[in-house]
This record gives C-alpha cells, structure tokens and sequence, in this order.
C-alpha cells in the first residue's frame, strides 16, 4: 500500500522502546499495539533495536522499574 | 486497546493508602498511572497539600469518599536490624476496614504485601483476606491492580497488564522530553504534579 508523505514522516520519528517484561525485554515501536520482538536479555533486545537506530529512530532503553537507562538517538 | 465507552469517564474513586518515601516511588508511579489509564481515580492523601489539615482528617475523608481502597502494608517489615517498620499503613487500614464494617459497606480492598507471606506474621489478624505480593516489582504490581479491577468490574474491558506497563513505559519518557522539566524534577515530582501530567497525557493520547 502507497503511503503519504505524513505517514512516512510521523513513522520515521516514532521511537522505539525497550521495555522489561516478565518473559524477557521487548522492543516496541510507540504506538503500536504489538511488540517488534520479545528477547531473553536486554543486551539482545537492545542489539535488535540497532536496525531502528539505523533508520534514523531513536530507541529508549527503559530500565526494569521502567525508568530510563539510556537514550540512544537514532543515526542520521 | 480496549475501547472505551467514554474518554476519561470516572469508574469509581480508590484511595491509596502507601508508603510515600523516594524507595517506593518505582511502586507509586506506575500504581498511580494503572489506575488513571483504566479510568479509576487515586484519592491519596499526599494530594491534598493544605498543611492546616490535620493528616488522619484528609484520610478519613478519603476513606468516606472512596468506592474502593488499595492498601499496601510491605513497609510493615523492618528491612535490618535497627529498621523502624511502619505503622502508619496498617493503621489506616485498620480504620477502613472500621468504616466498612460499621457502615455495612460494599467497598472492596485489595491488600499488598511485598515478599509473598511476609506480613502474616507482623499482621496476623488480616490472614483470610488473600493479600497479593508486589515483590517490590512494578510491573508484578500492575499485574495485580489490573487483574483485581477485572474481578470487580467483569462486565467492563479493560487492557491487559503487559500493554498497562508498556503505556506507562512511554508516558514515563514524555516527562523527560517536556522542556519544562529537568531530570532531577521529572525524579523528584510531586504526586499531585505527576498525576496531573497523566491526566494530561491521557487526554492527549486518547
């Protein structure tokens, strides 16, 4: 499906989360209903998120209390 | 999401009976963000900012006023030896329960403890009454409020917890990306501010 020129743009600032979960850490984009992936650590979890940096989103790294560890600006 | 019958439509009033120290703040803030998300109100004492009142009269009020009550005793366990242990928590508690009884009350409670079995002993007189054990975990802890408003309210829908703790994850990064606030206030805000910013971001995202 073609998308408009917003959608694309409101997508490309969207950020990506890290977030603690009882069965592992996901990542998910905010906004969506579902997460991109659930991991066995964070370490993992936050190596998977590098594609997302890669497109120019930024990726929250939440610590398990959901409190934020690091900020990891998304790559130009 | 599940879908709401109206936006911000007040289900029912819960007053929060807690600990209010920096510790549990990690247990607080989500607690307070679950139960704003699925549309119940926190009455909590710390709110109300009038230090003419005397505190045990705002409680009172609260216990008066509230539909149902939350009522976390964890802190009633000394940590290590020299510790002081809380007594304000079972106190309040203890004069709910009071109201409830005297007044032949339907209002519910739902009892918190944090290692699983640990206030049995310090408290043995509620045993019957089915605490949950947060684990000092705040995720487990949205877990249990989210799953005992289902078993009140079964004829509503509410979200799961997973999505509860995933939205509470992200409103927690808007605060940091408001230029009004710095990291040291976003940490320190007080309860009344930080409520009202949920309140807001809910109004702003739904």
């Amino acid at each position: 499906m073609k998308q408009t020129g917003k959608i694309q743009l409101m997508a490309k600032n969207d950020k990506y989360h890290i977030i603690s979960r009882n069965e592992g850490w996901a990542v998910k984009r905010e906004g969506s209903s579902r997460a991109a992936g659930v991991y066995s650590t964070k370490d993992a979890a936050t190596r998977a998120s590098d594609s997302f940096r890669n497109q120019s989103h930024d990726v929250v790294v939440h610590k398990a209390d959901g409190t934020i560890s690091e900020w990891r600006k998304g790559k130009k | 999401m599940a879908k709401r019958e109206k936006i911000n439509t007040i289900i029912a009033k819960v007053f929060i009976n807690c600990p209010f120290d920096a510790e549990y703040r990690t247990l607080l803030r989500p607690l307070l963000f679950s139960l704003i998300f699925l549309n119940f109100e926190p009455l909590i004492a710390s709110r109300r900012t009038d230090s003419s009142e005397i505190r045990l009269n705002k409680i009172l009020d609260l216990i008066e006023i509230s539909d149902h009550s939350i009522h976390d005793i964890s802190r009633v366990i000394a940590k290590s030896t020299g510790d002081s242990f809380r007594l304000n928590m079972p106190f309040e508690l203890g004069i709910d329960w009071g109201y409830k009884h005297f007044n032949n009350s339907k209002k519910q409670f739902l009892v918190l403890g944090g290692e699983k079995y640990s206030i049995g002993r310090a408290l043995s007189d509620i045993s019957g009454c089915d605490p949950e054990f947060h684990e000092n975990d705040g995720e487990k802890l949205v877990r249990i409020v989210r799953n005992w408003i289902v078993n009140l309210y079964p004829e509503k829908q509410f979200d799961g917890a997973s999505e509860i703790w995933d939205q509470y994850n992200f409103f927690y990064t808007s605060l940091y990306e408001n230029k009004n606030y710095s990291n040291e206030d976003v940490e320190s805000m007080p309860v009344s501010e930080y409520i009202n910013n949920i309140c807001r971001w809910q109004d702003n995202h739904h």
